[in-house]
């Protein structure tokens, strides 16, 4: 375009004859370089931006790493990895746009616009995705974090009791001296122990998700829940039997349905002594292993053996007066240190196994459907080893009825709260049983801290881990309101590229937007592992 | 001047079409495809490559610096290629660089002060701090 500099300066008639080339430019090459200049002084701007946010992530990182080692698993990869991907397609396509136009390719400069736009809606789409399941399950940002579950997906215990379908809590009225209303999850660990409300102290008997079978798992030495194949979540009626019902828990506040999986409550404050059921149970359990823990053990003989050790079990647990007048099996146990004592996620246990090796002898012909269906509910294959976190100071019982019959639509739940015995303490998440604390100092130990560090720790969150999210909120928020402004900025270029606005004289827009959107995707090649990838 | 015109621009586009790393024939660089694909590729590996980097424990230091080395290498091809800054104006490059250690300088002078840093703001009834460090903690 030189050749135009010296005669044809600002004259657009000439060699420049684009209509888009501005009077006060001496030529395309002038405007072209002007607007360069000026996207690249912008994008050092947007990475000052952006840094003061990185600056806040990298400084709590710094002082909590518990809290990012924690935190992280409340976000899914998956989601994060498919944006990665879809960013870096649409900056392929963004570059290749200013390429089509440079060449004059009008139609492929068509194309790649459309598929940058397509890109940046597709990201969008996916954040709202993530962002409405974040808001359902109270993972927000400060003070309005206040999860139905743990990272690990399990339901915790929440301070505004108000999680839609998936988990329950309990509100401790302190004005009316009465529990409000609750569900709780197995472990009700507070996450903030000196908040009103959610350090009731509550025996609740009676629990029971009656798709399940419980079981002893010889090989994790832990209880694992077979659902049906075709387990349906049942749904809690509203009623509330025996006791004293003005503290019953109220269904309205129960999660619409109980998902399998899930026990919605325990703590015994009046039964028998912890360390008697403690004594028993550790023997009942030891003699279990002891007896199961073979190979090749079938399907019945292991319920032999369970029926052996839950009898054991019952007879201390009727002998408290926390049983109520229906008998429970007590299906796993253990609380000898507090902590997490279990296995967990989805695995074929030595059960399942030994259930298909059982089937297989049933049913030697494996195409015989009818021999298989007449079995199939002796072998449920499906497995689930669940693990839970108690404290040190709470017996860990999973109880079901002792029948194994499923009881229909049968969810009845009875519960007694009082306000705790003493305060909570400040970060107490495995409080040592009897340590006083004040205020403010730190109530874990060293072991129970390493606990807290590791990234196998899956108990509720550790204090602050809001924080995480305001982090979260505000860089994927800033960041997605530029791919929002990226949508509004490819729908022009797509309408004048549609126009045949851009010739290699003049592609001015097509290149800078380019870069902005370079720019937003290099801000996202950070943001993907610092938030989603934590280690 | 029109005859003038339509062979600069037909050498500029030939030009393009055989060599695309020329220079200055148009307003600014033109990619070559393969420079393109190239980048796109590398990138979508190198994503790859992080995601399952993750799942390989090496210490969350380790584990923090590879991902944080992967994506700079990442961000670099960006810069390189698609946004052209290796074929484009020398002080477009000092802008951008400027800004990266703008921010690192940022990044690192927070950090160098936080060991001065109070592990907690909560009030402790026992050991009160020499002076006040923040809101008490909401009670109730």
């Amino acid at each position: 375009m030189s050749a135009g500099h010296d005669d044809h300066g600002g004259d657009d008639h000439g060699h420049n004859h684009s209509p888009w080339i501005q009077h006060h430019y001496d030529d395309a090459q002038h405007q072209f370089d002007s607007g360069k200049l000026g996207i690249w002084l912008f994008l050092a701007q947007e990475v000052l931006f952006f840094s003061a946010l990185f600056v806040a992530y990298t400084l709590y990182r710094h002082h909590h790493p518990e809290i990012y080692a924690y935190a992280h698993k409340y976000l899914d990869v998956k989601f994060g990895a498919i944006n990665t991907g879809v960013l870096i397609f649409s900056s392929l396509t963004a570059a290749w746009a200013v390429r089509a136009a440079q060449m004059r390719q009008k139609k492929l400069l068509i194309a790649c616009l459309s598929a940058t736009l397509v890109c940046a809606m597709a990201f969008l789409a996916i954040k709202y995705i993530e962002y409405t399941h974040k808001i359902h399950e109270h993972l927000l940002f400060g003070k309005n974090f206040d999860p139905c579950i743990t990272a690990s997906g399990k339901p915790m215990i929440t301070k505004n009791n108000a999680c839609p379908g998936s988990k329950g809590s309990v509100i401790w009225d302190y004005g009316k001296s009465a529990a409000q209303a609750g569900c709780i999850p197995m472990f009700a660990l507070d996450t903030q122990p000196l908040k009103a409300g959610i350090q009731a102290e509550c025996s609740v008997v009676e629990t029971k998700m009656v798709e399940l079978k419980g079981m002893f798992d010889p090989e994790s030495k832990s209880a694992i829940y077979a659902p049906a194949p075709d387990a349906k979540p049942v749904p809690i009626p509203q009623q509330c039997k025996g006791g004293d019902t003005s503290a019953c828990w109220r269904t309205s506040h129960q999660p619409a349905v109980c998902r399998p999986g899930w026990f919605y409550s325990m703590r015994c404050t009046s039964g028998p002594s912890i360390e008697k059921l403690r004594a028993d149970l550790a023997s009942a359990m030891a003699a279990a292993v002891a007896t199961t823990n073979k190979t090749g053990v079938s399907s019945k003989e292991l319920d032999a053996q369970l029926a052996v050790l839950n009898k054991q079990i019952e007879a201390s647990w009727v002998a408290g007066s926390c049983a109520s007048s229906e008998l429970y099996r007590v299906s796993a146990w253990h609380a000898d240190q507090g902590g997490c004592a279990y296995s967990r996620g989805k695995q074929e246990s030595a059960l399942a196994k030994a259930r298909k090796s059982d089937l297989e002898l049933k049913c030697p012909d494996a195409k015989d459907a009818a021999c298989l269906a007449a079995h199939a509910k002796d072998a449920d294959l499906t497995t689930y080893a669940v693990g839970e976190c108690v404290r040190s100071d709470q017996v860990g019982l999973v109880v079901e009825h002792h029948d194994h019959e499923v009881r229909p639509a049968e969810i009845v739940v009875q519960g007694v709260c009082k306000p705790p015995a003493k305060p909570g303490v400040e970060g107490d998440v495995y409080a040592v049983k009897e340590k006083k604390l004040q205020v403010g100092a730190k109530a874990l130990t060293a072991e129970e801290v390493s606990h807290v560090h590791g990234s196998h720790y899956d108990g509720p969150p550790p204090e602050h881990t809001g924080m995480f999210f305001t982090i979260y909120f505000a860089m994927t928020g800033l960041h997605g309101i530029h791919v929002l402004v990226g949508v509004f900025i490819f729908i022009w270029l797509l309408i004048r590229a549609v126009k045949g606005h851009f010739t290699p004289e003049y592609f001015g827009p097509v290149d800078w937007a380019a870069l902005y959107w370079h720019i937003v995707d290099l801000i996202w090649i950070f943001l993907f592992p610092l938030m989603y990838l934590i280690h | 001047m029109a005859i003038e015109h339509h062979d600069d621009d037909h050498v500029r586009a030939n030009d393009h079409v055989r060599a695309n790393d020329a220079h200055d024939h148009g307003l600014s660089h033109v990619a070559s495809t393969k420079v393109l694909l190239g980048t796109g590729g590398a990138l979508m590996v190198l994503t790859a490559v992080t995601v399952l980097a993750t799942k390989v424990d090496f210490g969350m230091n380790l584990n923090l610096a590879l991902a944080m080395f992967i994506a700079v290498i990442k961000a670099t091809l960006v810069v390189l290629f698609f946004m052209h800054l290796k074929y484009d104006k020398l002080f477009h490059s000092v802008i951008f660089i400027s800004a990266i250690l703008a921010a690192a300088l940022f990044v690192g002078f927070t950090l160098m002060d936080s060991g001065q840093y109070q592990s907690s703001n909560i009030w402790d009834l026992d050991n009160p701090p020499a002076a006040p460090l923040g809101p008490r903690p909401i009670s109730g």
